[in-house]
């Protein structure tokens, strides 16, 4: 072999190996890092919540199916982005790149009152501010932290805004956001309970998740009680989606002991085994319906999913409107 | 009195190893390498001045239907529309055409037929002297292609890197496919560029836009079920072959591509030690 040759294969050697060993350490730096923080975000959550919920947005909306599904529905997708964007001069494509959502505290004063969002990412804080402002919202400084407290109209509290810090704001009701403003100095959040991180952690790695107490979030809904009575006992739900180029997951929920497991299975796979006769006429999504996986043991229910690409691609056509007759 | 002593044949192993030896070098530093350079060199250039355009211009330059794409997408659609769809087949139709061809065209096939080596040495041997002479020079550049485009807005090359390891896998066995089918097709036809032009330009995008079953005797067909990538569909093309799709599996497009190599190998190796290749004088 000439030696020009040797140096042109040396060459080539070097820059695949330099670029794939870069790769790769930025993508388990990446990995590790991403876990660490999406997580290290829930001191911020009150421990007493009966809900809560993190996504990637950044993953999702990169997504090939999100392409796919931008692709294929350009406007509907562009419309909400825009006004979203316009209102809050936050552009969810390029700015947010994670989210927790939290809801169900068990001591606050009414229901449905006590959301906190934590999302992290690039914003554009003048305009926020000058944004809450103009709708009649008030700067403080709390525990070292600037809010803008929304104005109450007709009777409901408006959101409160807090900076946390640089790439991180916290919106959500009054109450909630200064108890994540408090947990930022230390206390008892969601991040030491275990009962929840455990849950968390159990969930197969994904792009979005979320864990719940089913029967507090039920006792909320005021269920009537003949429909309330006839629920199998639930206790936990959680859920965990990784979305791609289709969307895959699985769904958990937990009964208060293994005869409610149990029940719940059969109710699951009669619902399955229903939706399955039912979808005969639409093959799209009987192929969705085969994906489906019931599985789990003891007090413990999985359902495992698998939605491919082609199935919203299919699901969209079916929804389309029909060309008008000339 | 002395007896005549005929030299052991080698193995064909060997034998394809020396030829490879011979080969590689040569195709490296022949005429048609510019054609190679040029390839190489262009897709770098190009993700070059995206990537200077990303760092002056503000971000709202890359945006489709309203959104703004990250590096990823844009790193994405030049591998669909730049390697798969035009380098790797160019290279595949230039190279491979070319392996038995050019020694016909040069007369010089009879040095090689004339050694006590198998013939079929010749052609495997040169294929793989194709093989890696393309990758060594193609995987390189869409690397660099991939550290110039992926950090581009909200694209990242950790989160991007199982992108990068399948799109070079998939245009190793792209330059594979392409080489060994076009190697056939070289050793088969007389005028093998003509025919290799229009199987790759006339042939598989046309068949393409056609539902049933002759899509499945294009490689493209192949290579396309295994691209991560988003394809773009923005175009009423997009749409007629979205209309049209019917993807393979990841597996069995894996195993046709395989079949492919090997049926082809197979096909152009007999033909090489069978058919009598007449020069011109």
């Amino acid at each position: 072999m000439l030696t020009k040759t040797r140096n042109v294969v040396a060459a080539s050697a070097v820059v695949l190996g330099f670029g794939l060993g870069t790769g790769l350490v930025a993508y388990f730096v990446g990995v590790q890092s991403t876990g660490a923080q999406r997580l290290d975000d829930l001191r911020l959550v009150p421990a007493n919540v009966a809900l809560v919920a993190s996504a990637d947005v950044h993953a999702i909306m990169s997504s090939p199916l999100r392409e796919r599904l931008r692709l294929l529905l350009p406007d509907t997708a562009g419309r909400g982005q825009a006004a979203f964007a316009e209102q809050t001069g936050i552009n969810i494509d390029t700015d947010i790149d994670r989210v927790i959502a939290a809801t169900g505290r068990r001591d606050a004063a009414e229901s449905g009152a006590d959301a906190l969002v934590l999302a992290r990412g690039r914003f554009d804080v003048v305009r926020i501010e000058a944004f809450m402002r103009e709708k009649g919202g008030e700067v403080e400084e709390f525990a070292g932290k600037r809010l803008i407290v929304g104005r109450t109209e007709r009777g409901r509290p408006g959101l409160t805004l807090a900076f946390m810090e640089p790439g991180l704001i916290a919106v959500g009701s009054d109450a909630m956001v200064r108890i994540a403003v408090g947990l930022d100095r230390g206390g008892d959040s969601l991040a030491s309970s275990e009962e929840v991180m455990g849950r968390v952690r159990a969930l197969p790695a994904g792009d979005a998740w979320v864990v719940g107490r089913f029967d507090e979030l039920m006792a909320r809904t005021n269920l009537p009680a003949t429909v309330g009575g006839r629920m199998p006992a639930v206790q936990w739900v959680s859920a965990s989606v990784d979305v791609d180029g289709g969307i895959r997951g699985l769904v958990r929920a937990e009964g208060r002991d293994d005869q409610a497991g149990e029940s719940l299975r059969d109710v699951v796979r009669g619902v399955v085994a229903l939706a399955r006769l039912q979808s005969g006429r639409h093959p799209q999504i009987d192929a969705a319906l085969q994906t489906l996986v019931l599985g789990g043991d003891g007090r413990t229910v999985d359902l495992g999913f698998d939605l491919p690409a082609d199935l919203f691609e299919a699901l969209s056509a079916l929804h389309a409107p029909a060309p008008q007759a000339q | 009195m002395a007896t005549a002593v005929r030299p052991r044949p080698t193995s064909m192993m060997a034998a394809t190893a020396r030829i490879f030896d011979l080969s590689f070098s040569q195709m490296l530093w022949s005429r048609r390498s510019i054609l190679l350079a040029l390839l190489v060199a262009a897709p770098v250039a190009l993700a070059l001045g995206i990537r200077v355009v990303s760092l002056v211009a503000p971000p709202s330059v890359f945006r489709v239907n309203g959104g703004v794409i990250g590096g990823d997408t844009v790193f994405g659609l030049m591998v669909w529309l730049l390697y798969i769809r035009f380098v790797v087949p160019v290279l595949g139709v230039f190279y491979g055409t070319s392996l038995v061809a050019d020694e016909v065209e040069d007369k010089t096939i009879t040095y090689l037929f004339t050694r006590a080596i198998p013939r079929g040495a010749v052609l495997l041997g040169k294929y793989l002297a194709y093989l890696a002479c393309t990758v060594l020079l193609i995987l390189p550049s869409l690397v660099v292609v991939f550290f110039l485009l992926a950090p581009i807005g909200q694209g990242s090359i950790g989160g991007s890197f199982p992108q990068l390891l399948a799109d070079l896998g998939i245009l190793a066995a792209g330059l594979a496919a392409y080489g060994a089918v076009f190697a056939l097709v070289g050793a088969r036809f007389k005028r093998p560029l003509v025919a290799g032009l229009v199987f790759v330009f006339g042939w598989e995008p046309w068949v393409l836009f056609f539902p049933g079953y002759l899509k499945q005797l294009t490689v493209a067909h192949y290579l396309q079920a295994l691209v991560p990538h988003a394809m773009p569909a923005d175009s009423g093309l997009a749409g007629l072959l979205r209309a049209f799709r019917t993807v393979p599996p990841a597996s069995w497009s894996l195993l046709a591509l395989g079949l492919i190599v090997v049926g082809a190998l197979w096909l152009a190796v007999r033909t090489v030690e069978r058919r009598e290749y007449v020069l011109e004088q």
